[in-house]
Formats: structure tokens, C-alpha cells, sequence
């Protein structure tokens, strides 16, 4: 089956097991992947004629109507790479919003985050690692209050009387459903990745590696005033 | 008869989630972690359908289902693929062995039941 593409085959095999569509995110990151061999002016016009993921490139900072060519020159000057980074964390928020509501009944609120500081000591830490086209990780930081809600859900029972191992396998097991999620998509984009099994630990520096040629993102959820952080570095292989 | 349902699949929690999700359905639930595991309790217990993941040591979903496939007294048991591998490529490789459905993981329990009745009958839930 080619990558990148919606056929018609693939719909009549998604509407046969009633699965959900290609969302509109994968498509959009097929789609850069497929014009990245192509000149930086091509993916700069791509970009500028899709208004939501503009605004988060340039931080809103996006001119009044009329200025297409200065648009398109500001995403010039940014350079491929954090397009792409940008265009993999859609599908890696739908798939963590996707999977906390339907395996805990949690709606995420999105929120804005700082990027931690090196000595930060982190209750729970999910991460894995992604090789192939990209190369980089991904990490799920949750505070205790969180990672006990979700445990409770998951395992129907008083958040109280949950053990450390408890909390671990359900965050675990969640990550693992994300992982999916967010490999199946970057594959049906045309990005071949591996990702691994994600590794769960608590109360941990956090230290993420540095992409000296790729970026480092990071974004918030937020659930009655419980935080979740996920952190992706990227750096593309080719 | 009181159906039975094989599910395979190497976290606790989600053959955990799966029995709770399938409490009170008047069905009989049987367990197995990994695809070899997997293929000796459908031999020995000959279930109705056949709850399958696809990424598990030792023997995995698909290596299992091709097995299943070539077994004469298993090879027409429904199966339904639960797992958090829904690449398209995925799809259509467990659609060209003949699975009866594809849920991809999160799933929700409403979901899941809803799935399953479509192959065999469930009792319905309070």
C-alpha cells in the first residue's frame, strides 16, 4: 500500500471496520513530507495556505490579509525543520487527547508551557525513543495528582489505595496506546519510524538530550488544574 | 451455550479492561499473554471469537493469526484485532487473513461490546 495517501482502497478497508479516518493532521504531514524533496519556496506556499498551523509557526505573529508573499517569506526564512516538528505534533496530541478520553473519560485542556528547567525533578516520566526518517523522543510528564486520577479510572478503584506499580502500569499502558496511535499515523503519512516501548519512571531528573540539528517542542494539557507536559525532539534523517 | 472469548494480549490491563468491559455479557472470558500462548489455549479450549494484539513477545498477533489460519479446527474461528497498530498497511494485512473486525486501541468499553456483538451474541449490559 503507498504511503501518503488517502486511496480509495484504504477507505473501503477503514469504512469496513467502522475506523476512524485519516485525520486532517496526517494528511497535512503527508503532505510536507511529499513536497520536503522539493524546494523550501514550495513548502513556505504549502504553509501559508493553511492558516491554523501558520499562526502556531510564527506565534501569531502573522501579517494582515493581503501580505501572502511576506507570509511565505517568514516560513522561508524558518526553514523546513521546525515545520516538520510542528507537523508530527499534531498527530501526537490528537493522539494523547484521543487516548486519556477514551480510556479515562478526561477531556485535556490545551495549555501553555514553559520548557523545564534542567533540575527539575519529574513525579512520572513516560519516554521513548523514535528512529528511522526521524530521529529524536518523545516524553509524557504527568504530576502525581494526574497519574493517580487516571490510575483510578483505569483500574476502577479508590485513587488512595493505588500502589506505585499501579500508577506506573496504567501510565504504562497509556503510553503504549499513544505510541501506536502516533507511529500508525506517521507511517500512513509516509514517515517510516520505529518508536520503542515506552519506559516508565518516577521521581526523575529530567534531561532530555539535545537535537543540535532538530527541535525541541513542548506542549500542555491541562485537567482540573492537573498538568500534563509532552516534549518531542526531532531531528529528521532524510 | 455460554459463549468464549480468547483474548491475547500482554498487558494485565487491557485483558483487565477488556473482562470488565465484557462483565455481565454472558460470556466466558480466557486468557493468554502472548501469541504462543495464544495459539495452545485456542486449541485447548476452542473459543468463539478471538480478541487479538498485534505487538507481543514471543509469538505476535499476526504470526499467531497466519497459525491459526493453517490449524483446520481453528482456521474459521472469528477474529477481532484490538491493538494500537492501525497503520493502513496494518489494516490490510489482518484484513487479507480474514479478521471479522480491526479495533484500534484507545478503545472505549461501549465500543468494544459493540464490536463483538457483531460477531456473536452478547448478553445486553445494565
Amino acid at each position: 500500500m503507498s504511503p501518503n495517501s488517502t486511496t480509495a482502497g484504504t477507505e473501503v478497508l477503514l469504512s469496513k471496520y467502522a475506523m476512524d479516518p485519516t485525520p486532517e493532521s496526517v494528511s497535512r504531514l503527508a503532505s510536507l513530507i511529499a513536497v520536503r524533496g522539493s524546494e523550501m519556496k514550495d513548502v513556505a506556499k504549502l504553509i501559508a495556505s493553511d492558516r491554523a498551523l501558520t499562526l502556531q509557526l510564527l506565534d501569531g505573529d502573522v501579517p494582515a490579509n493581503g501580505a501572502a508573499d511576506e507570509i511565505e517569506r517568514q516560513i522561508f526564512r524558518l526553514g523546513v525543520e521546525p515545520i516538520l516538528v510542528l507537523a508530527m505534533s499534531e498527530p501526537l496530541k490528537s493522539a494523547v487527547s484521543r487516548t486519556f478520553k477514551r480510556m479515562c473519560g478526561i477531556e485535556l485542556n490545551s495549555v501553555e508551557v514553559e520548557k523545564s528547567h534542567p533540575a527539575d525533578i519529574e513525579p512520572f516520566v513516560s519516554s521513548l525513543s523514535i528512529t528511522g526518517r526521524a530521529n529524536g523522543r518523545v516524553y509524557l510528564r504527568l504530576n502525581e495528582d494526574l497519574c493517580r486520577h487516571i490510575a483510578a479510572v483505569v483500574l476502577g478503584q479508590d485513587a488512595a489505595t493505588l500502589s506505585q506499580s499501579d500508577l506506573t502500569d496504567v501510565l504504562a499502558e497509556l503510553s503504549n496506546m499513544i505510541v501506536g496511535s502516533f507511529q500508525s499515523n506517521l507511517c500512513d503519512a509516509g514517515l517510516s519510524c520505529r518508536l520503542s516501548v515506552p519506559e516508565v519512571e518516577s521521581e526523575v531528573t529530567f534531561a532530555p538530550p539535545r537535537v543540535p540539528r532538530g527541535r525541541h517542542r513542548v506542549f500542555g494539557f491541562e485537567h482540573k488544574g492537573m498538568l500534563l507536559r509532552v516534549d518531542i525532539l526531532v531531528e529528521f534523517a532524510g | 451455550m455460554t459463549p468464549k472469548i480468547l483474548t491475547v494480549d500482554d498487558s494485565r490491563i487491557v485483558r483487565m479492561l477488556i473482562s470488565r468491559a465484557l462483565q455481565g455479557c454472558g460470556c466466558q472470558i480466557v486468557e493468554a499473554t502472548n501469541g504462543e500462548e495464544g495459539l495452545a489455549a485456542a486449541l485447548r479450549e476452542n473459543p468463539n471469537l478471538i480478541l487479538l494484539d498485534v505487538t507481543m513477545p514471543v509469538m505476535d498477533g499476526f504470526e499467531l493469526l497466519a497459525n491459526l489460519r493453517k490449524e483446520p479446527s481453528l482456521a474459521s474461528v472469528p477474529v477481532i484485532m484490538l491493538t494500537a497498530e492501525a497503520s493502513q498497511e496494518s489494516v490490510a494485512r489482518a484484513d487479507g487473513l480474514g479478521v471479522s473486525g480491526y479495533i484500534a486501541k484507545p478503545f472505549t468499553e461501549e465500543g468494544l461490546r459493540d464490536r463483538i456483538s457483531q460477531v456473536i451474541p452478547l448478553t445486553a449490559t445494565v
